[in-house]
């Protein structure tokens, strides 16, 4: 005679095996990569900085403008490096607001390098040399954003000189290129 | 009772727990794939679009990474084929005059050489025109020696004037018919010489040969001794097998990648060691409704004569080449519901979700058209495990950069349907002959362009040349009429001659003038050009041999702008007034034909927006609007046609070819708006 006590335990054994099923395979939902925005969810989780405002739609279209040939493009990057040396050279920011923008659009613009390379007419040859470059560049930037965003000393002088050879090497390819032609 | 409840109730747990123990064992099994042990449940974290493993995790899944670079791609559509000839290496040979078989000097399958005589026939209407030659020839000469006569008659004073200019009057009359004579010898076939040979012996020849018009092989021959022949039988077809097409019927799905000069190679089961290699001389520009495939011609030397028309084999076109072009392994792309992505590693143990863009694929390797670059490396093994963790709806992160405006939503489709290419009537025209007669000559390709009033093709029509000389010789006794008029005008102002002698003239000159007119009009009927009549007016049969001034063959002129999508006659083939020569196509705009299910009926209003995509061409959209919608729905299918209008300014759709339309919402208007023709262009600059 099957009674209510056999029916509540056949529940529980049940419940229990489907939890094992359920639990199994869970991967971390770790925390967002540090300078990016993450997901939603995660960024609700995320310790809130008022500094770190995110570029806005209308700064990546002006932005995207600006860098819109190959040798303009390299001189952004450059010029986003000096400002973020400038911004860090006494140590931990008080307000980095602007060290956040200049390497926010860093990250931006050596994104989109390989393609502005390509449809301002850098050699092929020239390819992989900005592809590699850009990202390596990208990873040294992203030491000094992980830094700032930990509240640690950004210690740029440690990448400095690397993201100097770097940006070296964009400006060399940038100057192999023939001028583009004027308008009118 | 109490222990049989327990052990009922024991072994009731025990199964439920066996169960969910297999249940268990089961889901460990199916996440174990790849030959690796499943993803460890530590070593993994997700942020956005990006994932970072651990060395474990990497290890565990056995994550292997190559590298995108610079490579060539090419890719090769293989289609079935026939052989055909081309028609500028045939020809149909008749006989220019109604006659009976005198001798037949050449069988089928002999080789012959241009001009070669191919059989005799005699002719009662040969041996009528080469009596009026001689006759004329004879009356020329007579009316030479008077004309002399009475000139000397003339400088001594014994005739008067208006006698000597009678006579040359006569003599112009008779010298014009002589010319007349000739030129319809001329046109039965005989040459100059020959008729040269006639005038001057005075023995006409008792037949007419028959000549081959090119060299080559006689496959048809309708020839009998004796037997009677008019101008429109066929007696020999002659072909040329030097050189032929090969023709494949290419799927509607490869038809852009096709292109005048690509390479190809031809197999046939008749020799198979023996490939035939060409480039593609045009394409069609008709589609096959049945096989939905288009024709690609391809021009072979065949000297060696393996090929034979008819034959069927199977041809191979490198229809795209990518040179240099960016490639990454097939294996790295993975597809979900947004698109195509790949895992881009950042650094090692770090990979970005990027969107890409592929082209071609041959080999394993894929053309990279946006989203990835030379030194990107690309997840090739375990990516598929770790896309599964990213989700089925997941957008992988677009590198391209934003471009302006691409904030307005694309408008909601309210009905999407299936949708044919056709051309309009009015844009579909047929080029004929006015006249009976045979082609001369052809002057245009297939799939070529042609203007308004192009002349397509000549047609040999002895009426034509029996009109001109009509005209030739009427104009020639206007004139002497005219003379004659004022000289007798004269003397009757004088008192000289009678007024009748002068309203008579007057007469025949008026009545001479309304035959040149119709002559003129009947010219104009078959073609000719009013600078072309005009040029025929300024001739002087006195003066000279006309023949090479006279047009030989009546012109067949391209009725509109468009293109010859094709054509089914040969060179001396006999055609009639209803022989459907050349169809030309106005591609410059074609008409998408939609089906519209009765459900969605009510939406649809003329002018409402429309999108069309096509099967052909998947990387091209146009966007336009309703421009019309039948009255009536389909019986059979129970739908509704509606019509989208698109710009086809490179001749891309053929008629017949497959489409979508999607007719959007958005309209707000209820009164009907002009309808838009629709544009097509690349579907990466849509907003």
């Amino acid at each position: 005679m099957f009674t209510r006590f056999h029916l509540f335990v056949s529940l529980i054994v049940v419940v229990v095996g489907l939890g094992t099923l359920a639990g199994c395979g869970q991967v971390e939902k770790g925390k967002p990569a540090p300078g990016k925005g993450g997901s939603a969810a995660e960024a609700k989780d995320a310790e809130y900085n008022p500094h770190d405002v995110p570029i806005t739609e209308e700064q990546k279209a002006n932005l995207r403008k600006e860098t819109a040939q190959f040798a303009a493009a390299v001189a952004k990057v450059k010029e986003f490096r000096n400002e973020t040396e400038k911004e860090t050279e006494n140590g931990i920011p008080e307000n980095p607001y602007k060290a956040h923008q200049a390497l926010d659009q860093a990250d931006l613009v050596l994104g989109w390098l390989p393609e502005i390379a390509r449809s301002s007419g850098v050699a092929k040859e020239h390819w992989e040399e900005v592809n590699t470059t850009a990202n390596d560049l990208r990873t040294l930037f992203e030491k000094v954003h992980q830094n700032i965003d930990n509240k640690k000393n950004p210690d740029f002088a440690s990448v400095a000189d690397q993201i100097d050879q770097k940006i070296a090497k964009l400006e060399g390819i940038a100057q192999a290129q023939p001028a583009p032609a004027k308008e009118g | 009772m109490k222990c049989r409840d327990v052990s009922a109730t024991v072994r009731t747990i025990a199964t439920l727990a066996a169960l969910g123990g297999a249940a268990v064992i089961a889901q460990r099994a199916a996440r174990a794939h790849e030959n690796h042990a499943p993803l460890p449940a530590k070593g993994v974290t997700i942020a956005g679009d990006t994932i970072m493993l651990s060395d474990k995790a990497r290890e565990a899944i056995g994550l292997t990474t190559a590298k995108v670079g610079l490579g060539d791609l090419h890719r090769t559509v293989e289609v079935n084929a026939r052989v055909e000839l081309p028609w500028h290496h045939q020809a149909m040979v008749t006989s220019l005059v109604a006659g009976k078989i005198d001798r037949v000097l050449v069988r089928p399958g002999e080789r012959v050489t241009r001009g070669q005589e191919l059989a005799r026939v005699v002719s009662m209407e040969l041996e009528t025109l080469q009596l009026t030659l001689l006759e004329a020839a004879s009356e020329t000469s007579l009316a030479k020696r008077l004309t002399e006569q009475r000139a000397r008659l003339d400088r001594q004073g014994v005739i008067a004037g208006k006698t000597l200019l009678e006579a040359q009057a006569s003599l112009a009359e008779k010298m014009a018919s002589l010319e007349i004579a000739r030129q319809k010898l001329l046109a039965l076939g005989l040459d100059q010489r020959t008729i040269g040979e006639v005038e001057g012996s005075g023995k006409p020849i008792p037949y007419v040969s028959i000549v081959s018009p090119m060299g080559g092989i006689i496959t048809h021959a309708d020839v009998r001794t004796g037997q009677v022949v008019t101008p429109t039988d066929r007696l020999y077809h002659v072909v040329d097998p030097s050189t032929l097409w090969i023709v494949g019927e290419v799927l509607e799905s490869d038809v852009r990648h096709l292109a005048r000069g690509q390479s190809v190679e031809a197999a046939f089961a008749a020799s198979p060691d023996r490939p035939f290699r060409g480039q593609i001389d045009h394409v069609r520009l008709k589609m096959d409704r049945q096989r939905r495939t288009q024709s690609v011609v391809v021009a072979v030397a065949n000297r060696d004569e393996l090929l034979r028309p008819g034959m069927f084999g199977r041809v191979r076109i490198a229809v795209h080449v990518a040179k240099e072009a960016i490639v990454c392994p097939a294996d790295a792309l993975i597809r979900n519901r947004t698109g195509t992505f790949v895992l881009v590693e950042r650094s090692p143990g770090k990979y970005e979700s990027r969107q890409i863009k592929t082209g071609l694929k041959q080999d394993g390797q894929a053309e990279v058209l946006s989203g990835a670059f030379p030194g990107d490396r690309v997840v090739v093994v375990g990516n598929v495990l770790l896309a599964s963790l990213l989700g089925n709806e997941h957008k992988a992160r677009n590198r391209s950069a934003p471009s302006p405006g691409e904030t307005e939503a694309a408008p909601r489709p309210i009905a999407v349907v299936h949708a044919t290419v056709e051309l309009p009537t009015d844009r579909q025209v047929l080029a004929t002959s006015r006249v009976e007669g045979r082609i001369r000559t052809i002057l245009v390709e297939s799939s070529q362009q042609v203007r308004a009033g192009q002349v397509l093709a000549e047609v040999d029509s002895l009426r034509l040349r029996e009109v001109q000389l009509d005209l030739l010789q009427t104009l020639a006794r206007a004139r002497l009429a005219e003379q004659s008029s004022k000289r007798v005008k004269g003397l009757g102002q004088s008192g000289i001659t009678a007024k009748r002698q002068l309203w008579q003239i007057q007469n025949d000159l008026e009545r001479l003038r309304h035959r040149v007119a119709s002559l003129k009009r009947q010219l104009a009927f078959f073609g000719l050009t009013d600078e072309e009549i005009g040029s025929l007016e300024r001739l002087d049969l006195t003066s000279g041999s006309p023949g090479d001034t006279l047009l030989g063959g009546v012109p067949v002129r391209a009725p509109r702008d468009g293109w010859v999508v094709g054509f089914h006659v040969v060179p001396g083939q006999v055609v009639t007034p209803q022989s459907r020569l050349f169809e030309i196509h106005d591609l410059s705009a074609v008409w998408v034909k939609g089906y519209v299910y009765e459900r969605d009926a009510g939406h649809v209003k003329l002018g409402q927006p429309a999108r069309v995509a096509f099967a052909a061409y998947p990387d091209l959209e146009a966007t336009g609007s309703v421009l019309r919608i039948a009255p009536v729905m389909d019986e059979n299918e129970q739908v509704l046609p509606v019509w989208v209008e698109v710009a086809n300014p490179d001749c891309l759709l053929k008629e017949g070819m497959l489409a979508r339309v999607a007719v959007l919402a958005g309209w707000t208007d209820e009164t009907d708006q002009p309808a838009d023709v629709a544009q097509l262009r690349p579907i990466e600059t849509r907003k």
